[in-house]
């Protein structure tokens, strides 16, 4: 029996070959599409996951709302945190672990290379029981001269792994050259997870002693704090228990001047298998330690990919019920020789299941095709596993089980049919309901379709709108050298400046801790010295983000001041200088951005002009500066960061790079001047250089991908959409062909009757353009809300896309009808 | 009204060639009721949709109105049939998803009538052949001799020079068949020029004269005296 079902398919299917290869290529575009989001997702899903006890890892995150002002919210956290949130939940926690992430330097055979280097506490393994090659856990991190590195890191600076007692040396480490000892080596960890830890060394307070606001502060967040509960049902008490910390046993609660220090300040918990998707939310605009995921994307891209498959599925029902017609009569006779309807439903049904499994077939080819593209756009390594039975089985169900949804509904229609109703003489088999239904499926497949075209122009305007905005400074013609200050004290910055400026194509040099683009973690706590004097209240004290910039850095980037001046080198008073005893406090001058100003509650940048700001950015203690100047909100990092209130003094301990202002096409050889020049000053350090430019647009290189992929998707949908309207157009022609021939004799011209069925095809176009707008509004209306500066929602993309979705269907179409229209009425009429 | 000289109609298809008609000739005047005869498969469908404009003929000419058309183009004769001719099949040829009334109004519609002069002239006509009062019915509602009285009302509306009937009574009982007939016989003494195909010997006893073919050819013309 089944045998002849699969035999009945083969040859209908090949009867109805336009249908078929409709059907199958359209179903697998969309089966193609869903398995490559699958993949996607399943990636995205499964992140951090394989790391043991995932489920009962959870990381702190920070969020402080001042009364009146921005919240700032980052998923770091105070480096007193992790203890003192042990001491006072110990029925919770198991242990605990402080992260810190830099760069140094790793000297090697004279060679130095610029490594990521993880600072962990010693507990780091009893939290994070990563998998060793050589060592264990006990004593990989016992001392604090011990490294541990991972296979990959062994390989490339050994060629091999067992390097245990092994050393390194890194320059530098607190500003000194430190070698230290290979104590364990690390298996290589998955990609999917939010850090994979390369190279990591013991916190050890001393090699932090060049921060002082690292680890012994309550306020000051730069450490990645981890707590491993003893259960993972222990997640929402342990929160609980923190909040109930801060409101009545921790410092904090002392600096409130009022309210409960939860209603202001906040550490909230999140468990590591979320931080990959959801620590977004948390982050503030500092971003996390690897670029983040986003759930809102996940769920972007899956609709998008439903819709595809439903698109795909909806052509497939359409198109079955219309063939039905033409099978009516076989289905008439079948069942007047004594065929049963669940017979006949099983048939149908196995047909279709048969479609989607070939379609199954031809989709996991269309993806081998399209995954090196994929993985290149998403910079992912992705791949279809085939020894992954599971995996495998779950995609064969769900083309199993589309075939069941595409084959019930015609299954349903043709088994329905009453023989006695199409065998008597010219009854049309054509049940109205069954036509009315298509033209609500194609509606839907169109709303779809528009709606995708219309959120697709409006993404992409904005993309470009926020890519053409004035940063407000200047990108062009500017060059980054890395790694300035690396040498410890070995550097003379002045020579280096000196010497680069000496070379003809340039034209300023300055230095500063970090280059537009460069994400930064430092935030402090400022206090305005008004008529009232300090006070320890903590709600009094903003927190600022603050850089370190060199005199003419403004001018180099052609930032202009708005009020009061940039730092010069006429007043010595510009630069910051920390307190020369205990008791004394620095002093030093700071620009603001206008952010800033209105953060620290000036109420114009004149106000802020002379005032003076406290604030703790030395080891050695508070600072007492002067403002001196406002710069407008510049872009420091992609726009999508939106602007932090930021503030700028001139520490020269802190320069870490400098911008090399220059004015010549010849970048080859501008590149070959400086490291001349920088080899001379510091051999020992890495020459490593960046253009600005460059910096800016790899900031968005993830959102263009993202962005192409979102384009992809929607373009598939609307072609497999328009092959349903063109698989329905000509079926539609076809069939109509009797009743275009009467027309034709009665005098209908070719114009008329093309006329006739474009109108009849674009009727459900028109008409799905009243789901699809206002679907595409509310859609557009919240993604265009999550941008600070943004396009307006204007009404020419609606009618743009409905008109291309009209032009397309007309395009399909037309082409069958004036086919059909040209020939000669009596081929139509001539077997009635 | 329309004259045929040495018209042949060939079919190619891949194996064979049917010559279906055969060096015709033939002059129709205005106002005659013409019956078309011979046995199946002789080529009177073909020579009626030649006379009707719906096919072309292989070779020869037809001169319809003192024109040459053999070999005018789909556009021109569409536009000669929709003023000149009118049609009456055997198996009806209603649009399915049309009701009575619009069947009857299309053939207006396609000659650019006014819609208020569409109404009036439809109206009369279907009151003509006797099916007004089913007028808002779909045609799978009529039985096959109320609808071929739907397909002459649409034959007539137009009020055309000529009307074209391949076997209009082929799917009829007798009584209908007669109906249709005396309709058909009504309009001819009204004026209307009628090419009818029939089998039914009886039935072409209605026209005035008589053209049987065989083989795609002229045996005999046989005209009847007038009563
Ligand atoms: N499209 C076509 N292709 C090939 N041969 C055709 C075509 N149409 C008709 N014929 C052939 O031409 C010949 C005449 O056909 P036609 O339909 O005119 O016959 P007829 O006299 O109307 O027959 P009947 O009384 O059965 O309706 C037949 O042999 C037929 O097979
Ligand atoms: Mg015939």
């Amino acid at each position: 029996m089944f045998n002849n079902y699969i035999l009945t398919a083969l040859r209908n299917l090949h009867r109805h070959r336009l249908f078929s290869a409709i059907n199958i290529v359209g179903l697998a575009i969309g089966l193609a599409s869903v398995i490559l989001i699958i993949l996607f997702i399943r990636d995205e899903v499964g992140h951090d996951q394989w790391i043991a006890d995932s489920d009962r890892i959870v990381r702190v995150h920070m969020s402080y709302v001042p009364r009146d002002g921005q919240p700032f919210e980052t998923v770091r956290s105070a480096g007193r945190i992790s203890e003192a949130i042990s001491n006072d939940a110990p029925e919770y926690v198991e242990d605990a672990v402080r992260l810190i992430i830099g760069r140094s330097n790793l000297i090697r055979n004279g060679q130095s290379f610029s490594e990521l280097v993880f600072y962990g506490d010693n507990s780091f393994f009893n939290v994070f029981d990563f998998p060793f090659l050589h060592g264990d856990k006990k004593t990989a991190m016992a001392d604090v001269d011990n490294v541990v590195i991972s296979e990959k890191i062994a390989r490339k600076y050994f060629g091999r792994t067992d390097v245990i007692g092994e050393t390194l040396t890194f320059c530098c480490l607190d500003d000194k050259e430190a070698t230290v000892k290979i104590s364990a080596v690390l298996k290589d960890t998955p990609k999917n997870t939010h850090f994979n830890v390369d190279i990591m060394l013991v916190i050890e307070p001393n090699r932090f002693a060049f921060a002082p606001n690292m680890l012994d502060t309550w306020t000051s967040v730069n450490v990645y704090t981890y707590f491993k509960l003893k259960d993972a049902s222990d997640i929402a008490p342990f929160q609980a228990k923190i909040y109930d910390w801060l409101n009545e046993r921790s410092m904090f609660k002392e600096r409130m001047t009022e309210g409960k220090v939860t209603d202001a300040f906040k550490y909230k918990v999140m468990s590591i298998e979320d931080i990959h998707l959801k620590a977004i939310a948390h982050s503030g605009n500092m971003g996390g330690i690897k670029a983040l995921g986003d759930i809102k994307l996940i769920y972007s891209y899956s609709s998008i990919a439903l819709l595809v498959l439903v698109i795909a599925c909806i052509n497939f029902m359409n198109l079955s019920t219309a063939r039905s017609n033409t099978r009516a009569r076989e289905v008439a006779l079948r069942k007047v020789v004594g065929a049963s309807r669940s017979q006949l439903a099983t048939q149908f049904i196995s047909e279709s299941i048969f479609i989607c499994l070939t379609s199954f077939v031809l989709a996991l080819a269309f993806v081998e095709l399209a995954l090196p593209f994929y993985n290149d756009m998403l910079g992912k390594q992705l791949g279809l596993d085939y020894g992954n039975m599971g995996f495998l089985s779950m995609l064969v169900g769900l083309s199993v089980f589309v075939g069941l949804i595409g084959g019930a509904y015609p299954a349903f229609i043709l088994s329905n049919f009453r023989p006695a109703l199409i065998l008597k003489a010219n009854q049309s088999s054509q049940q109205g309901g069954s036509n009315r239904i298509r033209a609500y499926l194609v509606v839907f497949q169109f709303a779809a379709s528009i709606c995708l075209v219309i959120c697709t122009a409006i993404v992409y305007s904005q993309t470009n709108f926020a890519r053409n905005i004035d940063l407000g400074y200047n990108v062009t013609g500017k060059m980054i050298l890395r790694n300035i200050g690396a040498g410890g004290g070995n550097m003379d910055s002045q020579a280096l400046k000196n010497r680069l400026l000496s070379l003809p194509a340039v034209t300023n040099v300055t230095y500063s801790s970090e280059v537009p683009s460069d994400d930064n973690n430092n935030n402090t706590g400022f206090k305005r010295l008004s008529a009232g004097g300090v006070d320890g209240a903590m709600n009094e004290q903003s927190i600022l983000n603050y850089h370190s910039v060199d005199f003419d850095f403004m001018e180099t980037y052609n930032i202009k001041t708005l009020k009061g001046r940039a730092f010069s080198e006429e007043f010595p008073s510009d630069t910051a200088n920390p307190p020369e005893n205990e008791d004394e406090i620095g002093t030093g001058a700071i620009m603001l951005n206008e952010s800033a100003t209105k953060k620290m509650g000036f109420g114009s940048p004149e106000e802020a002009i002379g005032q003076m700001v406290r604030a703790s950015i030395f080891r050695a203690g508070d600072a007492d500066m002067t403002i001196i100047g406002v710069i407008p909100d510049i872009y420091f990092r992609s726009i999508k960061f939106g602007i932090r209130p930021s503030v700028y003094f001139r520490r020269t301990d802190r320069f870490r790079n400098a911008t090399i202002k220059f004015t010549t096409n010849d970048t080859a050889a501008l590149i070959e001047q400086v490291e001349q020049v920088w080899n001379e000053v510091a051999p020992m350090v890495p020459y490593r250089y960046e253009f600005v430019n460059e910096l800016i647009d790899a900031q968005y290189a993830s959102e263009e991908a993202r962005f192409n992929l979102f384009i992809v998707f929607s373009i598939l949908a609307v072609i497999v959409a328009c092959l349903g309207l063109y698989g329905l157009a000509s079926f539609t022609a076809e069939q109509r062909t009797k009743e275009i021939g009467i027309r034709k004799v009665l005098g209908a011209s070719v114009s008329d009757i093309i006329k006739l069925l474009i109108w009849q095809f674009s009727k459900p176009v028109l008409f799905s353009n009243i789901i699809a707008w206002p679907a595409a509004y509310f859609l557009m209306k919240d993604y265009l809300n999550t941008f600070q500066y943004r396009i307006d929602l204007s009404l020419a993309y609606f009618i743009l896309a409905s008109i291309l979705a009209l032009i397309i269907a007309w395009i399909t179409v037309t082409w069958h009808a004036a086919k059909v229209a040209r020939a000669k009425p009596i081929n139509a009429l001539r077997y009635e | 009204m329309l004259k045929l000289n040495n018209l042949c109609k060939v079919y190619q298809t891949e194996e064979v060639e049917t010559t279906a008609l055969d060096n015709i000739n033939i002059d129709i005047e205005k106002g005659e009721f013409v019956a078309i005869m011979g046995p199946s498969g002789c080529g009177k469908s073909t020579l009626l949709n030649i006379i009707g404009m719906l096919d072309s003929p292989t070779s020869g000419e037809y001169h319809f109105l003192g024109d040459e058309i053999a070999h005018a183009n789909e556009k021109q004769l569409a536009n000669i049939r929709k003023k000149n001719i009118g049609f009456i099949f055997q198996s009806f040829n209603l649009i399915e998803e049309l009701t009575v009334f619009e069947n009857v109004e299309l053939a207006l519609l396609y000659n650019d009538v006014p819609s208020k002069e569409r109404k009036e002239r439809v109206t009369r006509v279907l009151d003509k052949v006797g099916i007004a009062h089913r007028a808002k019915h779909m045609p799978s509602q009529l039985s096959g001799g109320q609808q071929q009285r739907v397909a002459v009302a649409r034959a007539l509306v137009a009020e055309p020079a000529m009307i074209l009937a391949d076997e209009p009574t082929g799917n009829l009982d007798r009584a209908q068949g007669e109906e249709v007939m005396d309709m058909l016989k009504k309009l001819n003494e009204e004026g209307s020029t009628i090419i009818m195909v029939t089998h039914s010997p009886s039935h072409a006893d209605y026209a005035r004269r008589t053209i049987n073919l065989f083989d795609g050819q002229v045996v005999t013309e046989m005209y009847r005296a007038a009563e």
